[in-house]
């Protein structure tokens, strides 16, 4: 029996993927009825992606993100402000819904309610204190932001392929409150950073001491939880509005840069939030033995000490509904017993076929196959596998070593001397 | 003409009646020797017993699956996770392999039998085994009626019956009858002197070998024993037969035992054998010398002998003292230095000093578990001298050692019982000679016929009892009795020949009765402790309630099988090594560490988890891929041995590995081990508080005790409610004596780390009610 214990997000992923066809239901939550005209470009782009949208109210009484046992929808948009969640949906749904596997996509702005704060807060992301602005006096758009310094270009993206698998040409345009993300969180990170001289602050107010400053402030964070829902918290409504999409950047200095990256940008965001980008699939996870007690073993029950084994997997990376073989040199994989006695790195065939050949220890135990991969925007791929290495059995020992013949030499003349005294003392006569 | 031969069909005819009479006694002590340890299956249930039986069960139970072979090869990866437990390589085989054997045999006789019922009636059938060793081994000593007065004493001790009565799977079921049987066989061969004996006395002390690490005793034992002949001059070739290739054969026996292999050689346990094989030697070489050479040349040979032999011994005793000192043990096993020097192991090895029965018995031990046969002994000790032969000589010594060794450990106890029961039956049967042949010579004068008298006499009285004797025990005994004394006057007038002087009638009639009274009394006391303190299984425990009835505390299979059935085969679970036997037996899970104490390490690392906070604890297990903790509880019912009393010697194991925890920190101020308002901090902060203590109060007062009042304990708690983070409950059986919880998985966000960049949260919305349906609640 090959016990297997994969916490393996692979199942939940496929899920997604499979029903990517059929049509997933998003829920989208508004703050105001005017945001669906004010943002259609979005919402537009989200239902030419399949998406199937339910646009309702955020403080809709009739709001239902359950019925029974069974969730209603398959993601969930927030474009969330000062009204709090209506129906029956409180922040502690929401979290349930994540913690189910399922996606959020929450967009917030400076009027944010403590009720949405506290969601984002919950899910890892924490967004600074309702009334505050994201300012950068030296970064503000020319045009937009020139009364209050609170519209910004901001082109402090995150470096990964998996989120951004292009880089933007112009920055983006940003108006809204900050963010931040614990410093020791291994499921957040900021998607969209502050520059050097952005803070969050009052606009139009002095402020000497501002909490959130600098490139540790975030303005859109990006959650990839343990089961690999994913989460994307942004601090603005405005960068999703058809007017942002729309819009020129201007530099303070009155360069034109041209159209902001807003577009590219938020559907970026939504794609990876909503499981259509940086999803990694590990299958055909297998083992056996390449030389050694059962040579050619697939899956031994149990492997012999010092068997030559092989270790593989197939990872594939998927996007927009398609998947790719995964080209990377950094998977490793170890045998873990109390303590890693093989960590090596997987090399992979082009074809997404990930493997390793290596020799086990001379050590018998309970030995796990440890596959964890975390890279950053990537979803999480974590495989065990327990495999026991028995130890030689009493027969499977060499019959002959060549440092015993002295040994076979005493016992063979101690036989020989034996039969020789006892003849003689059978057949002489005394 | 027709006298004599009359006389010598007469005798034959006597001798048949006798030997028919010795079978029947010697059947009779049988059914009682099993019949008396089923009580257990007959009270409760025929289930395996307490912990090590689980294991030798399980062992049995894969062993009739998958066969010898795979079992000799055992590598067990559900024990001693993630080690895994060589179990072919670090178990004795003997019992496994007995009871594989009867199964195996009762299949092919077609008789379908679980293997678990054949593991129930092992011991039983083996303490019957035991009872014929015994009378055979004493019959070699002194005689038909020394053996059948042992055999039928140790039939019912009390002390061999606690270790013995069915169900109790443990080694020392077969390893008693094994440890007699060998020292019947040496006795044999060496009255006897006879190389096929010698044969038969390997093949026994392999058996022995393989049943049980026991087999230690009988590997000093015969080395004393023949240094004692050395020394008294009873050398002979008899006891060289006997001695010297068992030492070479039984050496090369233990060392294909994998459990002991190259120890067979290198531990100190084995050097006294080989010591005293070489002296042997040289004491038959010095006597062959001597009968060679005139008188002076030999004392010129013996100075050049001893001369060279000294320095060859003294620098061999360098070689072995070196080799021996650089073990900080020096050379010997843990458990068999903590014999030697009893203080040992609770200075040094706090998971030997542990376990309940390695603790010295108290003086009435000895009583409750011998009975009168700590009254004969030393009577039996002194007829020894009476005349002293070898083998009278050798049970002496081995009387003398396992008295030595069952004042060391209760367990041991199971050594001395049938040392004292050949002592008791030779006390026993010699007494009974002495009077009846006084009786006899009182009626008749002349004490050459008074052993025909005697004998009929016997047989009369042993029928009169039996028809009037209300139960088989008193029978039996009583049959043993008259035929111990038929035995003693006809095989071995010995002992009375020389110069005895028989005692008046009265006196003997007095005797007679006092000594029959003393038997009843001992077989009244057998029959109560077999039945009411030696079968209770304890994974079933019973208690009388007021009303007569019995309620029976079914908690520890009921959370078994909780575990069996609600968790993934793979799911490891952790608890207190008293446990893992019985959950790998009857959970079929992984567990962490078990009763097999190998690895010290293993064993502190769980101690240190129970003894730490729950953070804490809840990394440990997490390391260890636990999922699931169970903890004894006994504060509802009033269980004292749970893990709460056994708290404190988890945190010495745990703190003689990982010295960050402290004992003192765990005990009360005044220095006492309390759980109420005066505990130590340490206590109250550890998981082993918490998973016990757990709900606790919310429970319910209980006739009328207060909030949170823990029964075993006697007071009230300190810490009353508290919420666990870590960990969640899963299972509590019926009377809490088994809480089972479940190590809670990583969370799946990393919520509310610390983040100094944090702004306050203001007041948040209170949680909606929902409804099942999702729907709010109006």
């Amino acid at each position: 029996m090959a016990r297997l214990a994969a916490i393996l997000a692979a199942a939940m992923v496929m899920a997604g993927l499979a029903s990517a066809t059929e049509q997933q239901k998003v829920l989208v939550l508004l703050d105001s009825p005017s945001l669906e005209a004010s943002h259609s470009a979005f919402l537009a782009g989200l239902r030419s992606r399949g998406y199937e949208l339910d646009v309702k109210p955020i403080d809709d009484k009739s709001l239902q993100l359950k019925s029974w046992d069974e969730w209603l929808y398959d993601k969930l948009l927030i474009l969330g402000s000062s009204k709090a969640l209506g129906g029956a949906i409180d922040a502690a749904q929401v979290v349930e819904f994540v913690d189910a596997g399922r996606d959020v996509l929450l967009a917030v702005d400076s009027e944010v309610s403590e009720e949405l704060r506290s969601l984002a807060q919950d899910l890892g992301v924490d967004v600074d204190a309702r009334g505050n602005a994201m300012i950068d006096h030296f970064g503000y758009d020319l045009h937009l932001g020139a009364q209050d310094h609170a519209a910004v270009l901001a082109d402090n993206v995150v470096k990964s392929a998996a989120v951004l698998p292009k880089a933007l040409p112009t920055p983006v345009l940003f108006r809204g409150i900050g963010l931040s993300v614990a410093a020791e969180s291994e499921t957040a990170f900021v998607a969209l950073g502050g520059s050097p001289t952005a803070y969050c602050g009052k606009p139009g107010a002095a402020m000497t001491d501002a909490k959130l400053a600098g490139p540790g402030m975030g303005l859109v964070a990006l959650v990839q939880m343990r089961n690999n829902a994913r989460v994307a918290v942004a601090g603005s409504l405005h960068m999703f509005s058809d007017a942002a999409f729309q819009a020129e950047a201007t530099t303070r200095e009155n360069r034109i840069l041209g159209r902001t990256s807003n577009e590219a940008f938020c559907t970026a965001i939504s794609k990876w939030a909503f499981q259509e980008q940086g999803v990694l699939r590990a299958s055909q996870r297998s083992h056996r033995v390449v030389a050694g007690a059962h040579p050619g073993a697939v899956r031994p029950e149990r492997y012999r000490i010092n068997d030559d084994v092989e270790f593989s997997v197939v990872i594939q990376e998927c996007a927009d509904g398609a998947c790719q073989p995964y080209r990377a040199d950094d998977v490793q994989v170890e045998l873990v017993m109390l303590d890693p006695h093989i960590r090596t790195a997987l090399r992979h065939d082009d074809n997404g076929r990930f493997a390793a050949q290596v020799k086990l220890p001379d050590v018998y135990g309970v030995f796990k196959w440890v596959l964890e991969y975390r890279r950053l925007g990537y979803s999480f791929i974590e495989l065990t596998e327990t495999v026991p290495i028995r130890p030689f059995k009493h027969n499977e020992y060499e019959r002959f070593i060549v440092q015993a013949y002295p040994y076979y030499a005493s016992c063979a003349s101690m036989m020989a001397g034996f039969l020789a005294v006892g003849a003689f003392f059978l057949y002489t006569k005394a | 003409m027709a006298g004599p031969a009359e006389a010598t069909s007469q005798t034959a005819q006597r001798k048949a009646f006798g030997n028919v009479l010795v079978g029947f006694a010697l059947l009779c002590i049988c059914v009682l020797a099993s019949s008396v340890r089923l009580f257990s299956v007959i009270k409760y249930e025929s289930v395996i017993h307490e912990f090590d039986p689980y294991f030798n069960y399980r062992v049995t139970r894969f062993l009739s699956e998958k066969g010898f072979y795979e079992t000799w090869d055992f590598f067990d990866s559900f024990t001693w996770y993630p080690l895994g437990r060589v179990v072919g390589g670090t178990m004795y085989p003997g019992l496994i392999f007995t009871a594989g054997a009867i199964w195996n045999v009762l299949q092919k006789l077609n008789i379908p039998i679980h293997v678990q019922e054949v593991c129930v009636f092992t011991a039983p059938l083996f303490s019957a085994f035991c009872a014929i060793a015994t009378y055979l081994f004493m019959k070699e000593v002194r005689g038909r009626g020394a053996g059948l007065a042992s055999a039928a004493i140790i039939a019912v001790v009390p002390s061999y019956i606690s270790r013995s009565v069915a169900g109790s799977y443990d080694l020392e079921a077969v390893a008693i009858f094994a440890l007699v049987f060998v020292f019947y066989l040496y006795i044999k061969t060496l009255n006897t002197g006879s190389l096929a004996w010698a044969t038969a006395l390997f093949f026994g002390y392999l058996y022995m070998v393989a049943s049980w690490g026991g087999y230690s005793f009988i590997a000093n034992l015969l080395p004393i024993h023949c240094l004692a002949c050395i020394v008294f001059g009873r050398v002979s070739s008899r006891l060289y037969i006997a001695y010297a290739p068992w030492v070479i054969l039984g050496a090369l026996a233990a060392a294909n035992i994998p459990v002991i292999g190259f120890n067979a050689v290198l531990m100190s346990e084995h050097m006294a054998s080989f010591f005293v094989f070489g002296l042997l030697h040289a004491a038959l070489a010095i006597e062959y010398i001597r009968d060679m050479l005139p008188p002076r040349a030999y004392s010129a040979a013996k100075k050049l002998v001893l001369t060279f032999g000294s320095t060859a011994l003294a620098v061999v005793l360098a070689l072995v003292v070196s080799y021996v000192a650089a073990s900080p043990t020096f050379g010997w096993t843990g458990r068999s230095l903590s014999l030697l020097d009893p203080t040992y192991a609770s200075k040094y090895i706090p998971i030997i000093a542990s376990v309940s029965e390695h603790q010295p018995p108290s003086w009435s031990s000895y009583f409750t578990d011998l009975h009168i046969a700590s009254l004969l002994a030393p009577a039996g000790l002194l007829l020894c001298f009476r005349p002293l032969t070898d083998a009278s000589m050798f049970l002496l010594l081995y009387g003398v050692t396992a008295v030595y060794f069952s004042g060391v450990m209760v367990r041991l106890m199971l050594v001395l019982a049938p040392a004292a029961c050949c002592l008791a039956g030779l006390a026993l049967s010699e007494v009974t000679a002495y009077l009846s042949a006084s009786l006899v010579a009182a009626q008749q004068p002349g004490a050459a016929e008074a052993e025909a008298p005697s004998e009929s006499d016997g047989g009369v009285a042993g029928k009169k009892d039996k028809s009037s004797g209300s139960s088989a025990a008193a029978a039996a005994k009583q049959a043993a009795k008259k035929a111990a004394k038929k035995g003693s006057t006809g095989a071995s007038p010995l002992g009375l020949s020389g110069s005895w002087k028989p005692v008046p009638k009265d006196v003997a009639i007095v005797g007679l009765v006092l000594v029959f009274l003393g038997l009843s009394l001992f077989y009244r006391h057998s029959v109560y402790v077999a039945g009411e303190m030696y079968s209770a299984p304890s994974i079933v425990l019973q208690s009388r309630r007021p009303d007569g009835g019995v309620k029976v505390f079914d908690d520890f299979r009921e959370a078994y099988a909780w575990l069996s059935h609600n968790t993934h085969p793979d799911a490891k679970v952790a608890s207190w090594w008293d446990y893992g036997y019985q959950t790998t037996a009857m959970a079929n899970r992984t567990v962490i560490v078990d009763n097999n104490t190998w690895n010290n390490t293993h064993i502190a690392t769980v101690g240190r988890a129970m003894a730490s906070p729950e953070r804490k604890a809840w990394q440990i297990f997490r390391s260890l891929d636990v999922e699931y903790v169970f903890v004894v509880f006994g504060g509802f019912i009033g269980y004292p041995s749970d893990d709460i009393n056994k708290f404190l010697w988890m945190v010495r194991i745990g703190g003689g590995v990982f010295p960050e925890i402290k004992e003192p920190n765990y005990l009360g101020a005044d220095g006492n081990y309390r759980v109420d308002d005066q505990a130590g901090k340490a206590l109250l902060d550890s998981l082993m508080y918490k998973l016990s203590y757990y709900r606790f109060a919310d429970c319910g007062p209980m006739f009328g005790a207060p909030r949170g009042f823990d029964r075993v304990r006697n007071t009230v708690i300190a810490k009353q409610d508290f919420e666990l983070k870590y960990f969640e409950e899963v299972f509590t059986s019926e009377h809490w004596m088994m809480r089972i919880y479940r190590v809670l998985d990583k969370p799946n966000r990393d919520a509310r780390l610390r983040n100094p960049r944090r702004a306050k949260l203001g007041r948040r919305a209170p949680s909606k009610r929902r409804q099942p349906s999702g729907a709010l609640s109006k």
